[in-house]
């Protein structure tokens, strides 16, 4: 063994990184192309100089609120600050989707699937690529190794396939179900661009597509469907730069909405969300875009039948969104995929291709 | 064409980051603690995603290009990598760690990786690049000379002396 092969064996090593850090990682390099030259330097000096003068004299600025530096406000205003081209044959939005799937009975993998939707012409187009499957814990990697050459595993049924599904618009507000509940894809029903960039009146515009499906159903629910419906059109539903801001705004006075701040990230988080789950909703700082969406099991407990307890806070799903504009060009739709049947949406197993 | 100022992804440079994110992550990782290692790599890419413009294929890969950049932004923690190898050298590896068991049936792990970590803290900072892109890179004398800017014989007579002074630490005859 020479030295160079000594340093490489003996050194210390580092450990594997955390797939969705070094996702967000990703989404946080690419979207620096949105900034000019020397863009790294500007919302940093504009971050710190903010910053100061808020913390400095908050009197001055606005009267006394639940944040005294407030991050909600910096990002609603970059946000609302920053017009952007609309025009385009097709709203076209990328992300990385983590989620968790069964694995074996009592099991547990994450997947991470690469996905690329286009609203327009009526319909969304949701292209699906199987990426990664890994078990979750030491114990499901145990179960994985062990399973047999024909444990279903998506690994060996969806590999390096890609999946087109594709629904007709207004998917959004023709079922009065299923918008608020992941996973929800809003697709082209309703006029986002239209929707006002003030807080109050798009809290308004918003609660005109509410049906309560209940009589029991009271208020918090439709804080629920509010926090929902909000955080999925903003994060795949073309809006304007004002009503960006607005929904930031609106979001953040939403009750039990708690909001952090870190170099990076504006993160808005409703701990009580329908379903016993914790969400998150993460904003670039540098960029005031959506970053990415999480949700958290809130206690212990199985996520499937019949499956071991996960740990509270287990991240149930995240997307970490990398991509969003308009563009002319078409989806690569394979022969056959053609949607036939307008209503109810379809999702054809012909698609795979 | 999605409009440049909208699009927050540029998918060529995306293949660059999943083909090359990991190993860039992993170099800096094994020369600086791990939560500044984690910081630079991301600098790395944002650095070259700023700068692609300045890359030209004809002058060679992309790999070498990004691990110059690495290199250059770990030139300005250098006092930090030269504690990390006092430290190495007076403690041996942290516990746990995988490539000492590999080689306890060769020699004392700690002890060897502690006298390494001395014998790299003395080299120069030329030499020591020299040698951790060939070690923890795997990169050719080509590579490294792309990478650091210089020419092929100045990296073969920097890792000549690297080596030669890592032998001397080791105790290892010529």
């Amino acid at each position: 063994m020479n030295e160079i092969d000594l340093i490489n064996s003996v050194m210390p090593d580092v450990p594997p990184d955390d797939p969705v850090r070094t996702a967000e990682t990703r989404a946080r390099i690419l979207a620096a192309r949105r900034r000019p030259r020397f863009g790294w330097l500007v919302p940093a000096i504009a971050t710190a100089v903010l910053s100061v003068a808020i913390a400095a004299v908050p009197q001055l600025i606005r009267p006394a609120g639940p944040h005294p530096v407030d991050p909600v406000a910096e990002v609603a205003e970059r946000a609302s600050g920053s017009p952007e081209p609309t025009t385009g044959r097709y709203w076209r939005v990328e992300y990385q989707e983590y989620g968790l799937g069964p694995l074996l009975t009592g099991n547990y993998q994450r997947l991470r699937t690469d996905v690329v939707e286009w609203r327009g012409a009526g319909q969304l187009i949701r292209e699906n690529r199987l990426a990664a499957a890994t078990p979750l814990a030491e114990a499901d990697r145990v179960a994985w190794e062990n399973c047999p050459k024909d444990c279903p595993s998506p690994l060996t049924s969806l590999s390096e396939k890609t999946r087109f599904d594709i629904w007709p618009g207004s998917f959004m507000v023709r079922s009065g179900q299923g918008l608020d509940v992941r996973p929800a894809w809003p697709s082209t029903g309703v006029p986002s661009m239209e929707f006002p960039g003030d807080p109050a009146e798009l809290r308004a515009k918003l609660l005109t597509y509410y049906r309560k499906p209940h009589e029991r159903d009271g208020d918090s629910y439709q804080m629920d469907w509010l926090w929902g419906i909000s955080v999925n059109t903003l994060a795949q539903l073309p809006v304007t730069h004002q009503t960006r801001g607005a929904f930031y705004r609106l979001l953040a006075d939403l009750p039990g909405v708690q909001v952090r701040a870190d170099a990076d990230t504006v993160v808005l988080t409703r701990p009580e969300q329908m379903g016993g789950t914790i969400d998150d909703l993460v904003i670039d700082r540098a960029t005031g875009r959506v970053a990415a969406l999480r949700a958290y099991r809130k206690a212990p407990g199985p996520f499937i039948p019949n499956a071991r307890d996960l740990p509270g806070e287990t991240p149930l799903i995240e997307m970490v969104f990398s991509a969003a504009g308009w563009t002319d060009d078409s989806p690569k739709i394979p022969p056959g995929c053609e949607p036939t049947v307008p209503d109810p949406p379809t999702i054809s197993a012909k698609c795979f291709s | 064409m999605i409009p440049p100022a909208v699009t927050v992804a540029d998918p060529g440079f995306g293949t660059v980051f999943d083909a090359h994110y990991q190993e860039i992550r992993r170099y800096i990782g094994r020369r600086l603690d791990l939560a500044v290692a984690e910081d630079l790599a991301a600098e790395t890419f944002l650095i070259a995603f700023r700068l692609r413009h300045r890359f030209d294929p004809a002058q060679g890969s992309i790999r070498p290009w990004l691990y110059g950049i690495a290199t250059k932004l770990i030139g300005r923690h250098r006092r930090a990598e030269l504690r990390r190898y006092r430290a190495l050298a007076r403690a041996g590896p942290p516990p746990g760690d995988d490539a000492h068991e590999q080689v306890l049936d060769r020699i004392t792990a700690v002890t060897t990786v502690g006298r390494l970590s001395g014998a790299l803290a003395g080299l120069s900072k030329g030499e020591r690049d020299v040698i951790l892109l060939i070690a923890y890179g795997g990169l050719t004398y080509q590579e490294v000379a792309e990478a650091l800017g210089v020419a092929y014989g100045t990296v073969a007579s920097r890792l000549n002396r690297a080596r030669t002074k890592l032998r001397e630490s080791l105790g290892v005859p010529e």
